[in-house]
C-alpha cells in the first residue's frame, strides 16, 4: 500500500510537468476534464475559442491538445490546420475531440495526432493522452 | 759424460722428434687455419657475387621499367647487357656454393625466377608493340623482382651465417693452434735449453716470431672482414627492401629489425628491440604462428607463408595488409637460436591483382557471354584455344574442340571445299586480317550439316618477333539476318515484278516535286510513253497538262494519309503533241517508308477507255434493237440458252400450229420445209455455238398447210455476267417479197413505176455495192439530189454517229448476199434527224446470179417506239395489277373500264356482271351505295375527271364500318395526253380503328394530362418531346420542347445528373426516375420527383415515353429539415452523454469494496448512458442512410474473425443465452467490416431480446460459390406473417410486443441498408410464437459503389 502511493505521489509529480489545452465550447465537457485530470494533476487549461489557437498554444507551451471539431469561431479541422502548418507548433500532438461519427476519416484528413470520440471511456480516454505524450517525447 | 751425451743426444733427437712430431702436427692446424681464413675469403666472395647479382637484375629492372616508359633503344641496351652479366654471377656462386645444398637450391630459385622475369619481359615488349601493357602484367613483373630480390637477400643471409658459423671455427683454429704451438716450442725449447742451450736459438725464435705474426695478421685480418661481413649483413638487412627481423629464442625476442619492418608493425625500435615480440598479443590468437615457428625452430624447416592477411589499423582505420612470409632458421654454431623472418608486403599487388582478377573475370565473363563467338587458333596448325561459349555453340561439338586442331574439331571445313582453312592460311602468312560479312558457312553439328551465315573476322596476333603466332577468330551467327535480307530482297524483287507485270498502270510518286520512284509499263503506256521517260522525273514536268487537276488530289493523299478513288474518271493529256484522251479508274495510296512517315503516294490506274466506250455503244446498239425489234413485223419466238424451244410461243403455234409437245425443243424444226430443215438446223446449232445472230431464210409450214418464205433473224441475249440468257428471233413473212422480186425481176419498169407510188422509200444497190436506184419519196424525205445519193452518198443523210455502222452493216450484208436490217437516224429535208429502220435484200437472177441488194427505209420514229413503250407498259401494268395487294382500276379518259384487278372486286364487292359490261355507271352507283358520304366520293371523282393533272388521295368509309384509302391519279402520256384513270383502293380499316384508339386514348391522356397538378410530358422513343402538359406553362413559363428549355429549367447542378439518368433509360428501356431542381416563373428552384416509363406497342417496342414531374419540395426539405434534426440531436446529445458517463466513471474509481451496491449502481448507469449512445449513433446513421451520406470503409478481411469476435463480445454482455456458432467462410470478404459487425451485432442482440425465455441463439456461415449466407435463429415470440414485411422499415418494430420491448427497431433498417449497400440481401422468416430466422446473403467480392 505504502509502494503504491509512493509510486502514485511519483506518478503525479510526473503529471505536474505535463500541460494539456482543451478546445471545448461545451463548458460541461471542459469541467468534468478540468475536474478528472486534476485528480491525475495534470496542468489543464480549458479554452472555449479556438481562433487564438497559435498564440494559445505558444504562451502555454502545452504537451498535447484536445481538439473539439465543432468549436466556434474557425472550427476545429481549420484550428489543427494552422498548428500543423506553423513550425513552432507543429510537433505537440493533437487530439480530435469529438462527437461526430466521422472523427476518423477527419483526422486522417487534417493529419490530426489521433481521435477522441464522444462519449469515451476514462481509462481509454487517459490512456490515449499518456501514450501521445509519451510518444511526443521521443520524436 | 758420454752416457750423458749419449742421453743428452737421446734428449735432443727426443727432442727433435718431439719439434718435428709437433710441427708436424702443428702445421697441420696451422694449415687448416689458413683453410678457415680462406672460408671467410669464400663467403666474402660469394656475398659479394650475390650483390652483383642482385646489382644487376635491379639494374635490369630498372632498364625494363625504363623502356617501357620511354621506349628509348638505351634503357634495352642496358637491360641486355645486364641480362648478360648476372648469368656469369650466378655461374660463379653456383660454383662457389656447389657443396651447399641449400644455397644451390636457392639459386636455382633464382635462375628459375630471372629467367621467368626476363620471359615477362620479352611477353611485355612484344605485346606493348600492339597495345598497353596490362596492369597485371607490370605487377607480376614486380612482384617476381620483389621476390628474386628478397630470395637473394636471404642468399645473403645465409653465407653471412655460414661465415659467422667460419668465423667461430677459425678463431677457435686460429687459438689453438699458436698455443699448441707455443707449448711445443717451450717443450722444445726447455729441452733444447737443456741440450743445446745455444742450439739453433735464433731459429726459434725466428719461428716463434713468424707464428705470432702470421697469427696476429691474420686475427686482424679477420677481425676486419668480421666487421666488415657483419656491416654489411646489418646494412644488407638495413637496406633490403623487405622487412627483415631476428627473433631470438623461445620467447621471439627482437634482435634485429630493420626500418621497413618497423614501418610495417608500425612500432619504433625503442619499443619493439630485445622485447618478446608477441608480448602484447593475446596468446590464444596468435597461437597458430607461434607454433609454427616453433616448428621452425625445432626442424629448422623454413616456414614460408604467402599472402598473409593481417589486419592492422592506421590512424583507426582498419586496413588488411597482405604479407609474405619466410621464417628461417637462425643458427648460431650450428645450433638454431632463433628465426629470420623475412616479410614483403604485398598488398598492393594482392589488391591490384584482385582488382585485375576481377576486373579480367568480368572481362572474361563479358566474353564468354557475348552473342559474338571469339577463340583462337594457334600456330599455323590452327590449334583452337580460349574459345567462349558461343564461339563452342557455332562450332556445336562441345567443349572437346579445345586444344584440338581446327582440321580435327571441323572436319567438314576440309571436307566441303569452304575457303576457311586456305583463308587463315593466308592470314597466318601475310599477316594481314580478313574479315567477311555475311560469309556462308556449313557446320556439322550432332551429325548434321547446317548451313548457316556467318560475319567472320580473322585477327592476326604477333610475337615479339613480328610474326604471326595465333590467329584470333570472332564469329557472330548472322544465319537469320541474311535470310531476312534475302527474303526483303525477294520481296522487294517480287513487289517490283508485280509493278511491272502488273496490268495496270502503277506509279510511285514520292516528294514534293512529285518524283517518279517506281513506275510500270502498264501506266506509261497510258501516256505512250516508255516508263525510261518517266522515271525519276518530275511526273509533272512531263505530264504539264495534268498538274492543274491531279496535283491537289496528291497533296490531299500526302497530307490526309486517306486514299482516294476516282472511277470513270475522263483524262485527257498532249504528249509529244499529241491528244491522249481515255477514262482511268483510279487509287491513290499514301505511300509510306519503313517508319511508316507518308513519303508518297502510288498510283494505281485501269485504263477504262474501252470499256466506257463499250458501254457507251452497248447503251446505243441496246436502242437500236430495240428499234429494230420494234421495226419488225413478224412472229417473235424465244430459245433458250442451248436453242431449244421451250415456254409458251404463242407466235409460233399462230404461225406453224405445232402444238407446245411438237415444237418444244427441236421440235420445231418439223414445221420447216424438208429442204431446209437440216441447212437450218446447222445454221441454227452453228450460231448457239458461236452465239452469234443467226440470220436465216427458209420455208415454213404455215397453219393451213402451205409453205411460205421466211426471213430468220435471231440474237442472242446475254445476262449482266455475259451468259447466255436466251435467244430472241423473230420470223418475218417474205413470201410476197420473194414473190414480188420475182415478179419485179420480170418487169423492171413495172417495178420502177411501182415503187414510186409505194409509201415507202425503196432502193436498189448494185452488186458492187453503189446505189443505182432510190424511188422519188427518198428524193423527198432526205432533200438529196439524184447527183447527192446515188454510189454511196445517201450515207451522207445518215445521223454522224450512226453513218459508220450503216455502212458496215450494209457492206457486210452486200458483200454475204445476206439480208439486213438497221436502225440508224436519217436526215430528213427540213435537217431533222428521224429514226428509220432500213432493211435490205439481196436480189438474184432467175439463174441465181448476185445482182445486188434492194431494200427498203422505214420511217419508224414515233410510232414504232410509242407501240412497242406501250405494250411493254401495259404488259408490266397488267402483272402488277393482279400481284398487288390493293384493288385496281383502270378507266380511260372518258371515265370507261379499261381493266380491273380481283382484289379491287373483293374490295367492292362488285357483282360480277357490272363489271363484265364494262358499265361505269352502274359501277359507281353501287360503289356510292356502299359508302357512309357517298357525295363526297362522286365529288371527287368529277373533280378528278375535270382536271386531268390532279392526283387525290382520301379515305372512304363505308356504312358497314370499312375504311379504304382511295388513291386516283392520271395515266399521262409523254406528249401529255391524258390516257386514262387509274384507282387504287386499300382496305386500312384496322388502320383506321388503331388510330381512333389512339386518339380516343391519346385524347383521354391530354384532358387527364391537362387538369393533374404535375406537369406530364410525353416524348417519342428517341426522347424528342411530342406533348407536355399545360401546367409546364404555369409553372416555368416554358414549355420542355428541347434541350435549351431543360437547361433553362433545370437547376445547373441538377443537369448532368438526370441528363444522364435519363440517356440511361433511353438506352436501357428502364423506368426514369429522378429528384431534381425545377425553375418556376419567380426564378425559385422547387424539388421535384420525376417518374418516366416506357410506352410499349404490341411488338413489344417502346413507342413513347409518358412522365410526370411532381413537386416534392415540402417533402424535401421537411425530409431535410428532420435528417439535420436527427443528426444535430444525436450530436448534441452525445455531449450530456459524454460528461454522464464520465462522471460515472470518476464515481466509480472513487467506490471502494465497501460501497457495493453503489458500484452496482454506477455500472447500471453507465450501461444505461452507453445505450443511449448506441440510439443516437443509430439514429445518426438512418439520417445519413436517408441523405446518402453514409460513409463505406471497404476493405478486404477475414470473416471467420469478424464472426468470432462479434460473437465472443456479445456472449460476454449477454450471460443468460448461450450463443451456438457453427460453419465456415473459405475465401476473404472485401466490404466494410465494421458495418458488417453492425448488422450481426444488431441480429443477434434482437435475437437475444425477443428470446426472453429461451436461452440459446444459433448463428450460421457458409459459402456457397461467391456468396456467404448468414443466418441467425432464434426460438422467440416470431413476427406474425402480415408483419414480417414491414419489419425493415424505418421505425418499424413488433409492435404487438412494444410494451414489453424497448428499442426503436431502426437497427433492422440500418442492417438492411448495410446489405443492401453491399450488393447483398436480409431477409426473415418467422412463426409467432415458435421464432424467427433472419438471413442474410452478401456477395465476397461486392463491387458496391461508395
Amino acid at each position: 500500500m505504502q509502494i503504491k502511493e509512493l509510486e502514485e505521489i511519483q506518478h503525479h509529480q510526473a503529471n505536474l510537468e505535463k500541460r494539456i489545452i482543451i478546445y471545448d465550447d461545451n463548458i460541461e465537457i471542459l469541467t468534468m476534464c478540468q475536474m478528472f485530470f486534476k485528480k491525475f494533476h495534470y496542468q489543464v487549461k480549458t479554452l472555449s475559442r479556438c481562433e487564438n489557437v497559435i498564440n494559445d498554444v505558444k504562451s502555454y507551451k502545452p504537451d498535447l491538445i484536445l481538439m473539439d471539431l465543432w468549436i466556434p469561431e474557425i472550427g476545429g479541422e481549420k484550428a489543427v490546420e494552422l498548428l500543423k502548418k506553423n513550425s513552432m507548433t507543429r510537433y505537440i500532438p493533437v487530439l480530435l475531440f469529438s462527437a461526430n461519427s466521422d472523427i476518423d476519416e477527419i483526422c486522417k484528413r487534417i493529419n490530426a495526432d489521433g481521435c477522441i470520440s464522444k462519449p469515451f471511456n476514462l481509462k481509454e480516454f487517459k490512456d490515449t493522452i499518456d501514450n501521445h505524450i509519451r510518444l511526443s517525447q521521443f520524436k | 759424460m758420454t752416457v750423458q751425451k749419449k742421453n743428452l743426444v737421446k734428449v735432443f733427437v727426443a727432442a727433435i722428434s718431439l719439434v718435428i712430431i709437433l710441427s708436424v702436427f702443428s702445421y697441420s692446424r696451422i694449415n687448416a687455419f689458413f683453410e678457415s681464413a680462406e672460408s671467410v675469403n669464400h663467403t666474402t666472395q660469394v656475398t659479394l657475387e650475390l650483390e652483383k647479382i642482385r646489382g644487376s637484375l635491379i639494374n635490369a629492372e630498372t632498364a625494363k621499367r625504363g623502356y617501357l616508359l620511354t621506349h628509348h633503344d638505351l634503357f634495352l641496351n642496358a637491360f641486355t647487357s645486364s641480362l648478360k652479366q648476372y648469368p656469369q654471377h650466378i655461374a660463379i656462386v653456383k660454383e662457389l656454393t656447389s657443396e651447399n645444398p641449400e644455397q644451390q637450391k636457392s639459386l636455382d630459385l633464382v635462375e628459375r625466377l630471372a629467367k621467368n622475369r626476363d620471359d615477362y619481359f620479352k611477353k611485355m615488349l612484344e605485346v606493348d608493340k600492339s597495345r598497353s601493357v596490362a596492369p597485371e602484367e607490370y605487377l607480376t613483373g614486380q612482384a617476381i623482382m620483389d621476390s628474386l630480390v628478397a630470395e637473394i637477400t636471404v642468399m645473403v643471409i645465409r653465407e653471412n651465417i655460414l661465415l659467422d658459423k667460419h668465423s667461430n671455427e677459425l678463431l677457435r683454429q686460429g687459438l689453438y693452434a699458436p698455443l699448441l704451438l707455443l707449448t711445443v716450442s717451450i717443450i722444445a725449447l726447455a729441452v733444447l735449453v737443456f741440450s743445446y742451450l745455444k742450439l739453433n736459438k735464433s731459429l726459434i725464435q725466428e719461428h716463434k716470431i713468424k707464428a705470432e705474426g702470421l697469427m696476429e695478421a691474420y686475427e686482424l685480418e679477420l677481425a676486419k672482414e668480421k666487421e666488415k661481413n657483419e656491416n654489411r649483413f646489418r646494412d644488407m638487412v638495413e637496406q633490403a627492401p623487405v622487412a627483415i627481423c631476428l627473433l631470438r629464442g623461445k620467447d621471439f625476442v627482437v634482435e634485429i629489425a630493420n626500418d621497413k619492418q618497423l614501418q610495417s608493425w608500425g612500432t619504433t625500435r625503442e619499443e619493439l628491440l630485445n622485447r618478446p615480440i608477441f608480448r602484447d598479443v593475446p596468446e590464444d590468437e596468435i597461437k597458430w604462428l607461434v607454433d609454427k615457428l616453433n616448428g621452425v625452430l625445432e626442424t629448422g624447416e623454413p616456414y614460408i607463408e604467402t599472402e598473409l592477411p593481417s589486419k592492422q589499423s592506421l590512424d583507426g582505420i582498419e586496413k588488411t595488409k597482405y604479407l609474405n612470409f619466410i621464417c628461417e632458421p637462425f643458427y648460431e654454431d650450428h645450433v638454431i637460436v632463433g628465426i629470420l623472418s623475412i616479410s614483403t608486403d604485398v598488398t598492393e599487388q594482392v589488391l591490384d591483382r584482385k582488382r585485375v582478377e576481377e576486373s579480367e573475370s568480368k572481362f572474361k565473363s563479358l566474353i564468354d557471354a557475348a552473342p559474338i563467338g571469339i577463340g583462337v587458333f594457334r600456330g599455323r596448325e590452327l590449334i583452337i584455344e580460349n574459345p567462349n561459349q558461343e564461339f563452342i555453340d557455332i562450332v556445336g561439338k562441345g567443349t572437346s574442340i579445345v586444344g584440338k586442331r581446327l582440321t580435327e574439331a571441323m572436319p567438314e571445313l576440309i571436307e566441303k571445299g569452304q575457303p576457311y582453312l586456305k583463308i587463315l592460311d593466308d592470314v597466318f602468312t601475310s599477316g594481314k586480317m580478313y574479315q567477311s560479312f555475311g560469309a556462308p558457312v556449313s557446320i556439322v553439328k550432332d551429325g548434321v550439316m547446317h548451313a548457316g551465315f556467318y560475319d567472320i573476322n580473322y585477327v592476326p596476333l604477333f610475337n615479339a618477333e613480328n610474326q604471326v603466332y595465333a590467329i584470333l577468330d570472332i564469329a557472330t551467327d548472322v544465319t537469320q539476318r541474311i535470310i531476312d535480307t534475302k527474303k526483303i530482297q525477294e520481296s522487294e524483287q517480287r513487289f517490283q515484278n508485280l509493278v511491272r507485270d502488273a496490268s495496270v498502270g502503277i506509279v510511285v510518286l514520292t516528294g514534293e516535286e512529285m518524283k517518279v520512284e517506281i513506275v510500270n509499263q502498264g501506266y506509261s503506256r497510258l501516256f505512250n510513253l516508255d516508263p525510261a521517260d518517266l522515271l525519276n522525273q518530275n511526273l509533272f514536268d512531263i505530264l504539264p497538262d495534268a498538274e492543274a487537276y491531279y496535283r491537289p488530289i496528291l497533296n490531299g493523299v500526302m497530307q490526309s494519309g486517306l486514299p482516294v478513288y476516282l472511277n470513270d474518271s475522263p483524262y485527257s493529256v498532249v504528249i509529244k503533241e499529241k491528244l491522249i484522251e481515255g477514262y482511268l479508274n483510279v487509287i491513290y495510296q499514301p505511300y509510306r517508308n519503313i517508319s511508316g512517315d507518308i513519303i508518297g503516294v502510288m498510283t494505281i490506274l485501269a485504263d477504262v477507255t474501252q470499256q466506257m466506250l463499250a458501254i457507251k455503244k452497248g447503251e446505243e446498239s441496246e436502242q437500236r434493237f430495240q428499234a429494230a425489234i420494234e421495226a419488225v413485223q413478224g412472229i417473235l419466238w424465244t430459245n433458250n440458252s442451248i436453242g431449244e424451244m421451250e415456254g409458251e410461243q404463242i407466235g409460233w403455234s399462230s404461225l406453224t400450229g405445232q402444238t407446245y409437245e411438237e415444237y418444244r425443243g427441236f421440235g420445231w424444226a418439223n414445221a420447216l420445209h424438208p429442204d431446209d430443215a437440216q441447212p437450218t438446223v446447222d445454221a441454227w446449232n452453228l450460231a448457239v455455238k458461236n452465239r452469234s445472230v443467226f440470220d436465216f431464210e427458209h420455208r415454213l409450214k404455215t397453219k393451213d398447210g402451205s409453205f411460205r418464205y421466211f426471213s430468220i433473224r435471231a440474237i442472242p441475249l446475254f445476262n449482266g455476267d455475259s451468259s447466255l440468257r436466251e435467244w430472241v428471233g423473230v420470223h418475218t413473212d417474205i413470201t410476197e417479197q420473194k414473190i414480188a422480186a420475182q415478179k419485179i425481176k420480170e418487169s423492171e419498169s413495172y417495178f420502177r413505176r411501182l415503187t414510186d407510188t409505194v409509201p415507202a422509200i425503196i432502193w436498189i444497190t448494185e452488186p458492187d455495192g453503189s446505189c443505182s436506184y432510190l424511188n422519188k419519196l427518198w428524193y423527198d424525205y432526205t432533200g438529196q439530189t439524184k447527183e447527192e445519193s446515188l454510189g454511196f452518198g445517201w450515207l451522207e443523210a445518215i445521223h454522224p454517229k450512226d453513218k459508220e455502222q450503216a455502212g458496215e452493216i450494209f457492206i457486210s450484208a452486200n458483200t454475204s448476199q445476206k439480208p439486213f436490217s438497221n436502225l440508224s437516224r436519217f436526215r430528213n429535208s427540213r435537217g431533222e434527224y428521224r429514226w428509220a429502220v432500213d432493211i435490205g435484200s439481196p436480189k438474184f437472177d432467175s439463174n441465181g446470179v448476185f445482182e445486188g441488194m434492194i431494200g427498203t427505209v422505214m420511217d419508224v420514229h414515233e410510232e414504232k417506239l410509242a407501240e412497242e413503250k406501250l405494250a411493254y407498259r401495259t404488259a408490266l401494268l397488267e402483272a402488277h395489277n393482279q400481284a398487288s395487294v390493293d384493288g385496281i382500276m383502270l378507266v380511260d379518259a372518258k371515265g370507261k373500264i379499261i381493266s380491273y384487278n380481283q382484289r379491287f372486286t373483293e374490295i367492292w364487292n362488285m357483282p360480277q356482271h357490272i363489271l363484265a359490261d364494262k358499265d361505269d355507271d352502274a359501277a359507281l352507283a353501287f360503289a356510292m351505295s356502299q359508302l357512309l358520304y357517298p357525295q363526297l366520293f362522286i365529288d371527287k371523282v368529277r373533280s378528278l375527271y375535270e382536271n386531268p393533272t390532279e392526283s387525290s388521295l382520301d379515305h372512304l368509309e363505308f356504312i358497314d364500318g370499312k375504311w379504304i384509302e382511295r388513291n386516283g391519279y392520271p395515266v399521262i402520256g409523254e406528249d401529255g395526253t391524258n390516257y386514262a384513270w387509274s384507282w387504287t383502293f386499300r382496305d386500312i380499316t384496322k388502320q383506321k380503328l388503331f388510330e381512333k384508339e389512339i386518339r380516343d386514348s391519346e385524347e383521354r391522356f391530354r384532358l387527364l394530362a391537362q387538369t393533374l397538378p404535375q406537369l406530364i410530358w410525353v416524348t417519342d422513343e428517341l426522347g424528342n418531346a411530342e406533348f407536355s402538359s399545360i401546367r409546364w406553362k404555369e409553372y416555368s413559363g416554358l414549355e420542355p420542347s428541347g434541350e435549351a428549355e431543360w437547361k433553362a429549367i433545370i437547376h445547373p447542378e441538377d443537369y448532368n445528373l438526370i441528363n444522364s439518368a435519363w440517356i440511361h433509360s433511353l438506352t436501357t428501356g428502364n423506368i426514369f426516375k429522378s429528384e431534381v431542381r425545377l425553375k418556376n416563373k419567380e426564378d425559385e428552384y422547387r424539388w421535384h420527383s420525376v417518374n418516366g416509363e416506357p410506352v410499349f406497342d404490341k411488338g413489344n417496342k417502346i413507342i413513347k415515353w409518358v412522365g410526370a414531374f411532381t413537386d416534392i419540395n415540402e417533402q424535401k426539405l421537411n425530409d431535410e429539415r428532420k435528417d439535420e434534426f436527427v443528426s444535430i440531436a444525436s450530436h448534441e446529445m452525445k455531449t450530456p452523454l459524454t460528461t454522464a458517463k464520465a462522471y460515472l466513471q470518476m464515481l466509480e474509481f472513487t467506490l471502494d469494496e465497501s460501497n457495493g451496491e453503489a458500484i452496482l449502481f454506477t455500472k447500471k448507469a453507465i450501461e444505461s448512458v452507453d445505450r443511449l449512445t448506441e440510439l443516437a449513433s443509430e439514429l445518426l446513421d438512418v439520417s445519413k442512410i436517408r441523405l446518402g451520406k453514409l460513409q463505406y470503409n471497404l476493405a478486404t478481411f477475414n470473416f471467420n474473425d469478424l464472426i468470432h469476435d462479434t460473437v465472443e463480445s456479445i456472449q460476454l454482455t449477454s450471460p443468460i443465452h448461450r450463443i451456438i456458432k457453427s460453419g465456415e467462410v473459405r475465401d476473404p470478404v472485401f466490404g466494410d467490416k465494421h458495418r458488417l459487425q453492425q448488422v450481426v451485432i444488431n441480429l443477434l442482440t434482437n435475437a437475444i431480446k425477443y428470446s426472453p425465455d429461451a436461452d440459446v441463439v444459433f448463428i450460421d456461415f457458409k459459402q456457397e460459390g461467391d456468396t456467404i449466407q448468414v443466418s441467425v435463429k432464434d426460438a422467440g415470440i416470431g413476427i406474425a406473417q402480415s408483419s414480417l414485411d414491414k419489419i425493415f422499415d424505418k421505425y418499424h418494430r413488433i409492435e404487438d410486443h412494444a410494451v414489453h420491448f424497448q428499442g426503436l427497431g431502426i437497427g433492422l433498417f440500418i442492417s438492411f441498408e448495410i446489405i443492401q449497400r453491399h450488393k447483398g440481401k436480409l431477409w426473415a422468416t418467422s412463426e409467432a410464437g415458435k421464432g424467427s430466422t433472419f438471413y442474410f446473403l452478401l456477395p465476397i467480392n461486392n463491387s458496391s459503389s461508395q
